[in-house]
């Protein structure tokens, strides 16, 4: 038995067999052959087409896929099987006497190209189509096909340099329980991600990919970052004892699906949940969430390189609307930027989190922008939607951003497109100078909701990300709770919700807080929801050590957390 | 050999469910079948080609089917467009 340490980031005990996965091949060198070697090279191509085919085939039976991505799969297919194609590689073996691998990766790098290079987004996303079947050409070539995460099985566990969202999502698709990578962090979006689709996950385990081999049985703890490579019997045993425990207590938790987010002294309070892909719909519906608070977007542009349609969105955003049988969605438009970088974006900027990110980033691409927001204007009509912009700076940019809704709300009523009218728009309160200036907002918005992470991180100064300095980034500030009790009462003054939809909704420490600072609105992680509900229901808030606005002290606030414990 | 001219007639263009739909039915005749846009000329068996056209919404376009059975292909091909490729 081998034993490593590292982060545990997400999840409860998973044992299952190691499968190392390299990373990705990007480019080829250009390499020429010999007139002798022509025919070798025609032959590795039909059969490359072959298995290709094969394994296309396999995947859009395996994957229970709607008809639309079947179609992308045939459109794959039509790809390799292309005259055309196979033409121009004929024609490269033969004349330019270049090896196979060098033709495709040309042959493909300059069709995507040329599909890039169009004004038009439809036409633009045939560039990956390109890409892909290059790349998936390529790593069948060389034998390398494992970094095809569909052909992963459900029960190993996939180990990892690092890993990006898209991996992540990838690997939840494709039903993996658990994986580990040798770098990466807590606060990274794949962490984030892992953490909320309930995937066991292990960062920064020194040595990884040197230590593990394929196939080897692995014991990972999620909570403690335990790592055991074939673990001996002792410690499957004492392991087996843990996952009971947690089991009995799974089924303690189960019990409160039903019942309301009431305190002992009649305070009810609204819980919603945190949704980061349409995936997690099914888990939502089955804890029986009253509605979802935060649904982020940015996976509709991190899963690939493509941009979403407005009818890919439509379609999305509808569904989830209508599986929430008119429950309220809220939807905050894509916040890209900061560490959630999409493929298309512009270069790293120096300062990302000072930088273009949030809705800075949507009114800098209104092309972008008002795709998104015309989808989500259609959408509406299948349930209770609300639209909420994150980085909102101040009312100026409220007012650009709206600026933008009414002429999306505009153009669909000249193309006779049917749109919900009804929908509340609102500013996400995340940035210290929307704070202070909540009452200006408040008078036009239809609500806030306040992402305690960025507020934190702008209040205080302090890059989470930055392990150096973690320690001081802390919620529980008194400057911020002040730039939050600020957003509320002015919430109240307008009377319009108030919502705390960031990362301390969902930590157990920080709910007596909020409650007592009279918060009663929260939208929390959703495998916390029950863990959430069973504290508020066991509060009493006027027992609670006296504290509010007026003696928000670092003192207090500590004398407050500590009578808690 | 017969040639027609037609237009792009469903909203979102030649994008790549139509194109793919064009391709499987020209592969599914003997004859030959060209496609012919803005002086650009394509195989119209190729998935390659007809995505490079980009034919968009109204567009025009025209089909050169030339073969034993070029009227089939054509006529095949005529109702692709006047249905719309089965979209809006």
């Amino acid at each position: 038995m081998i034993k490593l340490c590292g982060v545990g980031i997400s999840g409860g005990v998973c044992t299952g067999k190691a499968k190392v996965i390299y990373p990705k091949q990007k480019s080829v060198i250009k390499k020429s052959i010999s007139p002798e070697a022509i025919n070798g090279e025609w032959d590795r191509f039909v059969s490359t087409v072959d298995n290709l085919i094969a394994d296309t085939n396999k995947i859009v039976d395996d994957l229970n896929i709607d008809e639309n991505d079947k179609a992308i799969f045939s459109a794959h297919i039509m790809i390799v099987q292309d005259p055309e194609l196979h033409n121009k590689i004929k024609k490269c073996l033969n004349d330019e006497l270049i090896s196979l691998e060098s033709a495709i990766y040309e042959h493909f790098s300059y069709m995507a190209k040329y599909f890039r290079d169009f004004d038009d987004e439809m036409f633009q996303q045939r560039a990956t189509d390109y890409e892909d079947v290059g790349q998936r050409m390529l790593s069948h070539l060389s034998g390398d096909v494992n970094l095809d995460v569909k052909s992963i099985e459900p029960d190993a566990i996939p180990i990892l340099s690092s890993i990006t969202p898209s991996q992540v999502i990838a690997f939840f698709n494709a039903g993996v329980k658990c994986f580990c990578t040798q770098h990466g962090s807590i606060t990274s979006h794949s962490a984030i991600l892992a953490k909320s689709m309930g995937i066991c996950y292990i960062a920064k385990l020194q040595d990884l990919l040197k230590t593990v081999k394929d196939g080897d049985l692995l014991l990972v703890d999620g909570k403690t970052g335990g790592f055991y490579i074939e673990p001996d019997s002792q410690t499957l045993t004492d392991y087996r004892r843990i996952v009971e425990a947690d089991s009995i207590r799974q089924s303690e938790l189960a019990n409160l699906i039903n019942k309301e987010a009431r305190t002992l002294d009649d305070v009810v309070i609204s819980l919603s949940v945190n949704m980061e892909l349409p995936e997690e719909l099914d888990y939502i519906k089955e804890i029986n969430a009253d509605s979802i608070g935060l649904f982020r977007t940015e996976f509709l542009y991190l899963e690939s390189d493509k941009l979403p349609s407005e009818e890919d969105q439509y379609k999305i955003y509808s569904k989830v609307l209508r599986e929430l049988q008119g429950n309220q969605v809220t939807i905050r438009t894509m916040d890209l930027g900061g560490d959630k970088f999409a493929g298309f974006q512009q270069e790293a900027e120096e300062n990302p989190y000072l930088g273009c990110r949030g809705v800075r980033f949507s009114l800098q691409n209104p092309g972008l922008f008002k795709t998104q927001i015309k989808a989500l204007l259609r959408a509406g009509v299948h349930g209770t939607l609300r639209v909420m912009f994150p980085m909102i700076n101040d009312l100026s940019d409220y007012k650009r951003a709206m600026k933008i809704v009414n002429d999306c709300k505009l153009e669909l009523s000249n193309g006779n497109i049917p749109y919900a009218e009804s929908i509340e728009f609102g500013a996400m309160i995340e940035v210290p100078s929307a704070a202070l200036t909540a009452d200006e907002l408040g008078s036009q918005c239809d609500f806030f909701s306040i992402g305690t992470n960025d507020l934190t991180q702008y209040t205080v100064a302090v890059d989470r990300n930055n392990e150096d300095i973690a320690h001081l980034f802390v919620s529980h500030h008194p400057a911020v709770l002040k730039l939050m009790l600020l957003t509320l009462e002015n919430g109240q003054s307008n009377d319009i919700s108030v919502s705390i939809c960031g990362e301390m909704a969902s930590e157990l420490k920080y709910i007596p807080l909020l409650l007592k600072l009279g918060f009663r609105e929260l939208s929390v992680n959703p495998r916390m929801l029950s863990e959430v509900k069973e504290l508020i229901r066991s509060l009493n808030l006027s027992e609670l050590y006296n504290i509010s606005s007026s003696n928000l002290t670092q003192n207090s606030i500590e004398t407050f957390l500590k009578s808690m414990e | 050999m017969i040639t027609k001219d037609v237009s792009v007639s469903n909203k979102l263009g030649l994008h790549t469910r139509p194109s793919a739909l064009l391709v499987k039915t020209a592969t599914k005749y003997r004859s030959e079948l060209m496609i012919i846009k803005d002086g650009m000329e394509i195989n119209g068996k190729s998935i390659m080609g007809v995505m490079m056209l980009a034919a968009e919404f109204n567009s025009l376009i025209t089909l050169q089917a030339d073969g034993v059975d070029e009227e089939y292909l054509m006529n095949d091909l005529l109702e692709l467009f006047e249905t719309k490729f089965g979209e809006e």
